[in-house]
């Protein structure tokens, strides 16, 4: 297994796991509504910047293409999470 | 397929993947998809307690399984692009067809739950939820026939004698724009099928 392979399998491990957790708080969860609305919304989030830095390999680009997209999907869960409590 | 030099010579660091403009294409639809998705929230707001039980008629664990689907396609042209760097053509023309088969097999899983909740008797006009639903869900799917085209045209670059730095480019592009489709659907699933 090659030195870039192993960090992008372990990425999309996490990415299952992190899917599967969303799902079980969106079926069946003892939280409150709004608390799990949050954490899934929040965990959507990290899962794209994942998708963003790993697939993407933003983590290897030019400083100013990985601040950009850190700007859009921060501002971008922000304007999520405010439209959920409007 | 050999490998161009300037490919293989690549430093990882400072590097753009993929074409520039493609990067304009990838930042516009993600905040197309968000717009709409904070449209959708504010509907929601308007009516929550009919959005509820809209969204109850849906399928979660389908939604579960067409994400996981898309995470592996994802994985699949990782490896087909790591690959290519590294001049095994064949190993990419095999990621890129993994790639390809299961976002087929997404195609025929978001066509299934659609004529599923068709045959239950819901459809765009039943309310605001399900227009919603066919509209969000509808794009994304015209997103992945798109990227399935790209990775149709990458695939076949794989088979050059030489790839260049401009081919390997298409490629970089062509995996950006799937792994959009990806992360879209990664933000698209829990708003739609699972915030309550």
């Amino acid at each position: 297994m090659t030195e870039t392979r192993k960090p992008v399998l372990v990425v999309w491990t996490l990415l299952v796991a992190i899917s599967i957790c969303s799902w079980s708080l969106g079926a069946d969860h003892g939280l409150q509504r709004q608390t799990a609305a949050i954490a899934i919304i929040t965990l959507a989030f990290v899962k794209a910047g994942f998708v963003a830095s790993h697939f993407m390999d933003l983590r290897h680009a030019p400083a100013a293409l990985r601040r950009a997209m850190s700007a859009l999907l921060g501002s971008s869960a922000i304007a999520v999470v405010a439209f959920y409590f409007a | 397929m050999t490998v161009d030099e300037s490919i293989a010579r690549d430093t990882r660091t400072d590097h753009t993947p993929g074409e520039p403009g493609m990067w304009v294409i990838i930042f516009g639809d993600i905040f197309i998809f968000v717009g709409l998705f904070c449209m959708f929230l504010w509907y929601r707001s308007q009516d929550p307690p009919g959005f509820d039980a809209a969204q109850q008629m849906l399928s979660p664990g389908v939604g579960l399984v067409e994400t996981l689907v898309l995470l592996t396609s994802s994985l699949a042209v990782v490896r087909a692009v790591a690959s290519a760097r590294t001049g095994n053509a064949r190993a990419s023309r095999q990621a890129i067809t993994i790639a390809m088969a299961l976002g087929a097999v997404f195609v025929v899983a978001k066509t299934l739950e659609w004529w599923s909740k068709v045959d239950a008797g819901f459809t765009p006009h039943t309310n605001t939820f399900f227009m919603l639903y066919f509209v969000l869900t509808g794009l994304h799917l015209g997103h992945v026939f798109v990227g399935l085209f790209f990775l149709s045209l990458v695939r076949n670059l794989t088979g050059k004698a030489v790839a260049g730095q401009h081919d390997f480019g298409y490629l970089e592009g062509a995996g950006i724009f799937w792994h959009m489709v990806d992360l879209i659907w990664l933000l698209l699933f829990p708003l739609i099928y699972l915030v309550h």
